[in-house]
């Protein structure tokens, strides 16, 4: 039965390795891990809840509901922003001004949902 | 040699080679802290052939104990891409335009083509 | 205290399992911090860049379109990647998820986006008279996409 997860230092090293159903964590090539430890992982910067008040309709159409928070700090960097919100909605649209750290929160349902934001940074 | 882990008062720091395992460690030298509350799992991605435009399109995934966050992307004529909306439960996605668009009489469709999907570990 | 680090067997398989702050990694409630059954993202390669502009005149409209390609160290196979476009003026403005806005002339449209084995070609169209400036901005990790 295949090692599935190796914690310590090994051989000289440090390693810390899960690897997938049937192969050993101590062998595995990459694709056989799930984490190691050298990975270069996305690095949730700074993340929060926000309320975003309801769209409003317009016609056949909804004018989205948005809200603006302050990151409190500024990117050179575009960071990679995840919003998942209390409607359990999929790809929910944001702007962040990079300059100032302010994101913008929109809402395409027309209850108020609670939003988490999540601003990841790649390093 | 460094220390690259570090259990500490239920806080987890496994960092980069050549850097101790901190709390001090800027997170640009770490590859996981348990204080970040999330990181970036992927609990399912691929691609879907969308053989004719549909109103709907339900993508399963593993079950899992809540309800993760997912985008879809769609693909369509040479690789054009738009954003593809929709809802998640507990194991699948289901995408489309069809429950929060009231009052619009042509529900936009999903166009033929492809879609790309990514369901994230993150929860409410 | 909350138990929320369990090395070994936890729904059914070994791995390394950390729970977010209050949620009992045994029961948990929400997602968890660090889950081995699934893999973490792991950056390959990304970067930005700004692309020469064309104008292409079709009938009564002037669209402005950026293309280009990028490299990047060969995987050997299709990975996953993120990608938006950058609004270079009045604050470096970021739209997400896809850095393109279905109608309106605010953000690039018609983005096209394909992975050639280690590259990566793209084009987008700007039609707005005062032409702003997009920067292309793309990830690539060493995960697989299918």
């Amino acid at each position: 039965m295949a090692d599935r997860v190796v914690v310590g230092d090994v051989g000289g090293g440090f390693m810390l390795r899960v690897s997938k159903p049937g192969y050993n964590a101590y062998s595995a090539p990459p694709e056989g891990l799930t984490f190691h430890e050298n990975m270069r992982p996305l690095v949730p910067a700074i993340t929060g809840y926000v309320w975003v008040p309801g769209g409003t309709p317009n016609g056949d159409n909804i004018t989205s509901g948005q809200v603006t928070v302050g990151l409190g700090m500024g990117f050179s960097f575009p960071p990679k922003v995840l919003v998942r919100n209390s409607a359990n909605r999929i790809s929910v649209a944001a702007h962040l001004n990079m300059d100032n750290g302010q994101l913008t929160i929109f809402n395409d349902t027309p209850a108020a949902v609670l939003a988490r934001y999540f601003v990841f940074m790649p390093f | 040699m460094a220390n690259r882990l570090s259990v500490t008062g239920g806080r987890v720091i496994i960092s980069k080679a050549g850097y101790n395992a901190e709390a001090s460690l800027p997170d640009a030298f770490k590859v996981f802290d348990s204080a970040w509350g999330i990181s970036g799992l992927i609990i399912a991605r691929g691609v879907v052939n969308v053989p004719t435009d549909v109103v709907s399109v339900t993508i399963p995934f593993p079950q899992q104990h809540y309800v993760p966050y997912a985008e879809v992307y769609g693909f369509y004529d040479d690789n054009k891409t738009y954003m593809v909306p929709g809802y998640c439960t507990t194991n699948a996605i289901i995408c489309g335009w069809t429950d929060y668009n009231p009052g619009n009489n042509t529900v936009p469709r999903i166009i033929d083509g492809q879609l790309r999907y990514i369901v994230y570990g993150i929860s409410q | 205290m909350t138990n929320r680090l369990r090395i070994g067997h936890l729904f059914g398989q070994p791995g390394f399992y950390i729970s977010q702050p209050g949620d009992d990694v045994n029961a948990p409630t929400q997602a968890l911090a660090l889950d081995t059954r699934y893999e973490t993202m792991d950056i390959h390669h990304y970067g930005r860049r700004r692309y020469n502009r064309q104008v292409i005149s079709s009938l009564n409209t002037t669209f402005f379109t950026s293309f280009g390609e990028e490299e990047f160290p060969a995987l050997g196979y299709e990975p996953m990647y993120m990608f938006t476009t950058v609004r270079v003026s009045d604050g470096n403005w970021v739209r997400y998820p896809l850095g393109i806005y279905s109608t309106g002339t605010a953000f690039p449209q018609n983005f096209i986006f394909e992975l050639r084995g280690n590259r990566i070609w793209t084009t987008f169209e700007i039609l707005n008279t005062s032409a702003p400036v997009y920067d292309f901005v793309y990830v690539i990790f060493k995960n697989r996409w299918v």
